[in-house]
């Protein structure tokens, strides 16, 4: 009967309460993680806000998304991604790098990272990578927008709105600026290009460097390039 | 020798005489069998949860390969490869495949082996309706990464070290590399168009070229064996290295070469050395402008043979 006592008490000690408890737990924490992954970092901002991002060494992904209010941040490693407003202004500030997020498809951007994708938005851009991609798609580029890749690749395939005044900057990189063909705009360059590759009419290397040329009809926007022997192609879609 | 259990039909191992000599037999083989089914439920509950994970939220991931991603028809293909390599440099592979709206990635090792994962291939990003698509492509260790795309599909290629090789498509294509060689065959460009490289070669054969294209080098050789539109500027620059252009007997274009303190040779019909430097207008109009410029490298300027 002693053999049979210590039986029970062994079996008592497999009570399969905590195991419960521990594996619920366990679960919860995976379906937080989950939801969060899902849902993503959640920013409220207003309208007219910029969006900050400096000293990122990784990317910035950004694509519009439905919402004229909310940012959010995606993918687990975002979940604890502080932001803040800056003090005085309508500036968001989000301490973190390596970001995928949606934004609103009106949103004003400042951006300093490694590489910069961003799909449909339309805004005053300041984006500056260090030799790294700086990639535009369907995005408007407003106000006194800047992108400056210095010596890499910078890809637009977007539009300039007519009183913007955006600044294409590469020191040594390229530039590959696809336009609509019913584009307007006053070109300037400044420094000395490598080679261009335009179909737009009337443009042509001289001395290296490109003379101001009206582009289309009643051009208001002016479209600037700040080259340093970049290789630029300029084309009409 | 016959063994027969005495209690094999003992209602439950508490009806088994726990003394010794009698060890209960039973009691064990449970004991043994709970951690089992414990593994066995954890290890599907790992599966599923894996499972679901990947395809819920990892779909995107192009870590696996091959991966496929679908398209719109003449999507663009944006591919950045930063990573710098002295040696064993990696090659970038982009061919045209049979249908028109995938794209199919896939890392290829260096003794020619498709390799079940794309490590050094990041993820990739896409604008709403699928028409552009843009990868971080950095494969490792002289290793492919190949790319099986549409046959009108545009290209805009940045590298660092890898090689860029272009078969059989038709698009706007802008390829960079910095010490990379870039080689097309068999590819129709259209468009405003830049193959731009540092110290690697440029080679374009079996190809045609229409629109605004230019061909630029800083040392590295050009060497172009293909046709080109009766109308349209090709620019083929270099500034150290060389430029040997054949042409079809065909073409139509007023060729306009020049160099600084290179050399020009040419045996194109019709064409004439003066001055390091030859105009002249070949073929009935409309004539295309085909440029070649060297600041030292020679140029050098034939006819197709049999063309």
């Amino acid at each position: 009967m002693l053999y049979n006592a210590g039986l029970r008490r062994q079996q008592r000690r497999r009570n399969p309460l905590p195991r419960i408890i521990f594996l619920l737990i366990i679960l919860g924490g995976i379906g937080f993680f989950a939801y969060k992954w899902q849902t993503g970092n959640v920013i409220t901002v207003d309208a007219g806000t910029t969006l900050f991002i400096d000293q990122c060494t990784g990317f910035v992904h950004v694509h519009a998304s439905s919402s004229t209010n909310q940012v959010v941040l995606q993918g687990l490693g975002s979940i604890f991604v502080p932001s803040h407003h800056a003090q005085d202004s309508d500036t968001i500030i989000i301490d973190g790098c390596d970001l995928d997020m949606t934004v609103p498809a009106t949103i004003n951007l400042n951006i300093n990272a490694d590489e910069i994708d961003v799909f449909g938005v339309s805004g005053q851009m300041n984006l500056t990578t260090n030799g790294g991609s700086i990639v535009l798609v369907q995005d408007t580029l407003k106000g006194k927008s800047v992108l400056d890749n210095n010596g890499g690749p910078t890809i637009f395939q977007g539009f300039i709105d007519q009183a913007a005044n955006p600044t294409f900057s590469s020191n040594g990189g390229s530039l590959d600026i696809s336009l609509p063909k019913d584009a307007s705009f006053h070109l300037k360059t400044a420094g000395d290009i490598d080679t261009l590759t335009t179909n737009f009419p009337g443009l042509a290397v001289t001395d290296n460097t490109i003379p101001d040329t009206n582009i289309g009809t009643s051009p208001q926007a002016t479209l600037t390039l700040d080259v340093n022997g970049s290789s630029v192609i300029l084309h009409k879609e | 020798m016959n063994f027969t259990d005495p209690y094999a039909n003992a209602p439950n191992s508490f009806d088994i005489p726990m003394v010794p000599g009698n060890p209960p037999f039973r009691q064990r083989s449970n004991r043994r069998r709970r951690p089992h089914l414990g593994c066995l439920v954890t290890l599907v509950v790992v599966i599923v949860l894996a499972y679901a994970s990947y395809t819920t939220f990892a779909r995107n991931w192009a870590i696996f390969g091959p991966t496929s991603i679908p398209v719109k028809a003449h999507p663009t293909l944006v591919i950045n490869s930063q990573r710098y390599e002295k040696i064993d440099l990696p090659t970038i592979h982009i061919h045209a495949g049979t249908t028109a709206n995938s794209i199919l990635l896939q890392v290829i090792s260096p003794g020619n082996v498709a390799l079940p994962w794309n490590f050094g291939i990041g993820g990739f990003q896409q604008n709403s309706d699928s028409s552009v698509i843009i990868l971080d492509g950095d494969p490792v260790g002289g290793r492919q990464l190949d790319v099986t795309v549409p046959a009108d599909t545009d290209l805009k290629i940045n590298t660092n070290s890898a090689n860029i090789d272009v078969t059989g498509i038709t698009g706007q294509m802008t390829l960079i590399a910095n010490d990379g060689k870039i080689t097309l065959t068999h590819c129709n460009i259209h468009g405003t168009s830049l193959l731009n490289s540092n110290t690697g070669a440029i080679t374009v054969t079996q190809s045609t070229l229409n629109g605004q294209v230019t061909l630029s080098n800083n040392t590295g050789p050009i060497t172009f064996d293909s046709s080109i539109g009766s109308t349209g500027t090709y620019d083929l620059e270099n500034k150290q290295g060389s430029i040997e252009a054949t042409l079809p007997s065909n073409a139509s274009f007023h060729i306009h070469a020049i160099t600084n303190s290179g050399s020009i040779t040419t045996d194109y019909p019709g064409t004439h050395v003066q001055n390091k430097e030859v105009q002249a207008d070949i073929g009935h109009p409309p004539h295309a402008l085909f440029s070649l410029n060297t600041n030292d490298g020679a140029i050098t300027l034939h006819m197709q043979k049999g063309a």
